[in-house]
């Protein structure tokens, strides 16, 4: 969506869009649909931060799930000790940021696609690591395969799940914004568009890269904690589950990497989808891998960008119309 | 040399992205001529010559060679249609030997029946491959690789042949060489269309010349009509490229 | 000893890699696919599914194809996300195929005569060990002639050096880039039968397989045959020594980070050249 021209056009729409649902369970329109929304901001925030990696700052990472599976235990272990939800999503999202900040070393002296695959292989390790793994004087029926509880899950209502999911939500399309157009986004666009000349002018790639894995883990995080307390235990093939990574992925092809709203589509379709083949189990997962591919093989640029491409071309070529019929033709050798 | 015409390239206009590279270029080449494109860099040679090979797509215009729009045509029929480009650069094969190199050039199913023959030629024109047939083509230096590449742009028998600045970063000995056997390979019966940046060079070199600046057709000509040109003169003397 | 089975799956792999620069997130799961066949093949049909392959390997040829030719081909200029994105669709679809049909339970392809041993040394060797050693060697040596005595092996080298050359000596890439995809899968296919046949599957074994074979090639170098094959044999030797060590839970935990450590201290592996 463009609302280019008007700057007041361009907060009051959404602003207007975030009131009404602000407005939204008072209006009485059932738990279904409270859960429907819910769900769509967690995945609009995650989609969000994925796209922020792939589609601005090129990388592809297929590691969210290491960031959502330690947040949400980290929320987890935070609750085992009394600690409140609220102060557990922020501990929960600055612990999968710093967690963003450690790997980052290893992984970002990786090229393109050996990214891909490191930070997979470390979201495995992290699964596989807490599959196996028992702290010390744990009774037997928890941490390992079963997962742990949240004991903090029973003390939110449904309405403040609700809010805390709208929080997330919006405040990612908000971070979003405030990102890309920051010195951090500047720099994120340059490194785009031309990795050395970014750098020969200044940029520090390897500094801009890790701030974006890091407001994307933390984001990222946040949603996870806010997920957890409404789904009440995690368990490793939940929270390092790669359902997270198609789930992310789809809801942003399905507008278009890098294109800025093209999630809020995304995300809304993937939820969407998710309901009406619950019914289905195992095929949601299929249908979702079969739509990535013919998606990705027929409109690389996801709908929203499609759209935004097709419109760009448009209006070139009546420029280029105008301009040829005004113009003197030129005499030939 | 007939007054047939083989290629004739009408109105392209090319883009890199929004960036646009040619503006209604138009040229011809007549069978058995040797036609040079010359310009400074950036004037949009290159993107010409890989508009005819179909490496880039042309967004407006046609170039049609033997009754078919090459435009429209995928690289690979292209080639099969009997014309070769010697890239810049050269573009060989770094980690496949000579030989290797050479053979790829017959790998069009016209050309594979007289690949033996053919190699035979290319290292009766160009000796020193053959010494270094087994040798890795990265091996070589910068003018074998040039041989290299011509003799590969040879292999596949063609009609036409293309040639992107053979003189980059040679000696001028190296480069009287590779010219003298350009001639040579025109006699033999190949019509040639060559870009150069260097204007004596090309003058001396072509039968006819096509001058561009910021990807349009400027001027164009024989070289004595073209030597009386100012813009040519300053060139020729190396006052102003 | 399942190096170099590890080898064959990391060499399809390296191949689709140093061709087209896609790496195929599907790969382990195309394994897994032919260790399925080789299951029906044994346990519908009473068909040997070493047999079996005579069957499997080319419709894992003509599969790897379609793959390439009617999705891959259309995104390989579009950037590095929308293959990766695409091969990560597929593999979701295999998996959860598998699942559907085959259920999470772990299967494996016992014929009468794999668990045969030999006495090598102080071990008894199962028969399917050898057949893996062999085979994969074969495989290997198949590939390594293909690719410097044929046509169309050249022109697949050439492609993956020099790729707008390549297309200036009418080779058509983009049927060289289905060739090449469909030899790796079939390779893959060639791979899963045995692999089935010594290791025990489920339908999320594929990201496994996923993980070995690229750290064969992290290991071993990329571009490097040779590599590969040490690469396989480095890492099938540390996941048996933490499995005898530490137990087998932790197997898969060490190859990865072998593979991790590798990454971080020398990325081009023993015998790669840069990744370009």
């Amino acid at each position: 969506m463009n609302f280019s021209g008007r700057k007041s056009l361009r907060w009051i729409v959404p602003a207007v869009v975030v009131l009404a649902l602000a407005a939204f369970p008072l209006g009485g329109f059932g738990i279904s649909w409270l859960l429907i929304l819910f769900l769509f901001f967690v995945y609009l925030a995650m989609a969000n931060m994925w796209n922020l990696l792939a589609g601005y700052t090129g990388l592809v990472s297929l590691g969210q799930p290491g960031f959502i599976g330690i947040a949400g235990y980290t929320l987890g272990v935070l609750s085992l000790m009394g600690i409140s939800p609220i102060l557990g999503i922020a501990v929960a999202g600055g612990v999968a940021a710093g967690f963003a900040f450690l790997i980052a070393f290893p992984t970002l002296r990786l090229r393109g696609l050996y990214f891909a695959i490191g930070t997979l292989m470390v979201s495995e390790a992290l699964s596989i690591f807490f599959d196996s793994f028992k702290p010390p004087g744990s009774n037997s029926a928890t941490w390992g395969g079963a997962g742990i509880v949240i004991k903090s899950a029973a003390t939110v209502s449904l309405n403040e799940l609700y809010y805390l999911g709208l929080i997330v939500g919006v405040g990612s399309m908000i971070v979003m914004r405030y990102v890309l157009r920051s010195k951090l986004g500047l720099g994120l666009t340059a490194i785009r568009d031309n990795e050395q000349a970014a750098s020969s002018l200044g940029v520090n790639i390897f500094r801009t890269k890790m701030y974006s894995l890091m407001v994307s883990a933390f984001v990222t995080g946040a949603a996870s904690a806010v997920f957890y307390i409404f789904q009440g235990t995690i368990e490793p093939i939940s929270g390092f589950g790669i359902n997270w990574t198609i789930i992310v992925m789809i809801a942003t092809i399905i507008g278009g990497i890098g294109v800025e709203y093209g999630p809020v589509l995304g995300a809304f379709v993937a939820v969407l989808l998710q309901q009406y083949l619950a019914a289905f189990t195992g095929t949601y997962l299929l249908i979702e891998g079969i739509i990535l591919i013919v998606i990705i093989s027929l409109a690389p640029s996801g709908v929203v960008g499609t759209i935004q491409k097709a419109w760009a071309k448009r209006s070139a070529k009546r420029k280029e119309l105008v301009k040829a019929a005004t113009q003197a033709v030129p005499a030939k050798a | 040399m007939t007054d047939e015409t083989i290629l004739t390239v009408e109105n392209l206009d090319a883009y890199y992205g929004s960036f646009q590279a040619l503006f209604g270029v138009s040229l011809d080449v007549k069978k058995g001529e040797i036609v040079s494109l010359i310009g400074a860099n950036g004037a949009g040679k290159t993107t010409t010559l890989s508009c005819v090979t179909g490496l880039v797509r042309p967004a407006a215009g046609s170039i049609m060679y033997k009754g078919k729009d090459l435009s429209k045509l995928p690289t690979h029929e292209i080639i099969n249609m009997g014309v070769s480009q010697v890239p810049e650069g050269r573009g060989i094969f770094p980690l496949l030997s000579v030989r290797e190199n050479l053979y790829l050039g017959a790998y069009t199913k016209r050309s594979r029946l007289g690949r033996d023959k053919m190699i035979e030629r290319v290292y009766e024109l160009f000796p020193i491959l053959s010494e270094r047939q087994n040798q890795m083509g990265g091996s070589l230096s910068g003018g074998e690789q040039q041989m290299l590449a011509i003799g590969r742009g040879l292999m596949s028998d063609p009609e036409l042949m293309l040639m992107d600045e053979v003189s980059l970063g040679l000696a001028p000995i190296v480069i009287d060489r590779i010219y003298k056997t350009i001639e040579k390979i025109n006699s033999g019966g190949v019509t040639i269309l060559f870009v150069e940046q260097n204007v004596r060079r090309s003058l001396q070199e072509s039968d006819r010349s096509y001058v561009m600046k910021q990807g349009r057709i400027t001027l164009h000509g024989t070289a004595d009509t073209l030597k009386e040109e100012a813009e040519i003169k300053k060139a020729y003397f190396g006052l102003e490229a | 000893m399942l190096g170099g089975l590890y080898a064959v799956v990391g060499l399809g792999m390296s191949l689709v890699f140093g061709v087209m620069n896609v790496i195929n997130l599907a790969h382990g799961d195309l394994v897994v696919l032919s260790s399925y066949a080789g299951y029906v093949f044994l346990t519908y049909l009473n068909v040997d599914p070493i047999l079996g392959l005579v069957v499997i390997v080319p419709l894992m040829f003509a599969l790897g194809f379609v793959i390439q030719n009617f999705a891959l081909n259309r995104v390989l200029t579009t950037g590095v996300e929308p293959p990766l994105m695409i091969t990560f669709g597929v593999s979701m679809v295999l998996e959860n195929i598998y699942l559907i049909a085959f259920s999470p339970l772990s299967r494996g392809i016992t014929t009468t005569y794999v668990t045969k041993t030999f006495p090598v040394g102080p071990a008894y060797i199962p028969l399917v060990y050898f057949l893996d050693i062999v085979v994969a060697i074969m495989v290997m040596f198949f590939l390594r002639t293909f690719l410097s005595r044929t046509y169309l092996g050249m022109a697949i080298r050439a492609a993956s050096q020099v790729t707008r050359s390549a297309k200036l000596m009418g080779i058509n890439t983009n049927r060289v880039y289905s060739l090449t995809f469909g030899i790796a899968i079939a390779m893959a296919g060639v791979a899963g039968v045995f692999l089935g046949l010594t290791i025990p599957f489920t339908p999320q074994t594929g990201g496994t397989y996923l993980i070995i074979a690229f750290g064969t090639i992290i290991i071993g170098g990329l571009g490097s045959m040779l590599g590969t094959l040490l690469g396989g044999v480095v890492l099938g030797l540390t996941q048996t020594l933490a499995g005898t060590y530490l137990g087998t839970t932790w197997e898969t935990f060490v190859g990865f980070l072998l593979i991790l450590v590798v990454l971080t201290i020398r990325p081009q592996g023993l015998f790669g050249r840069k990744a370009t």
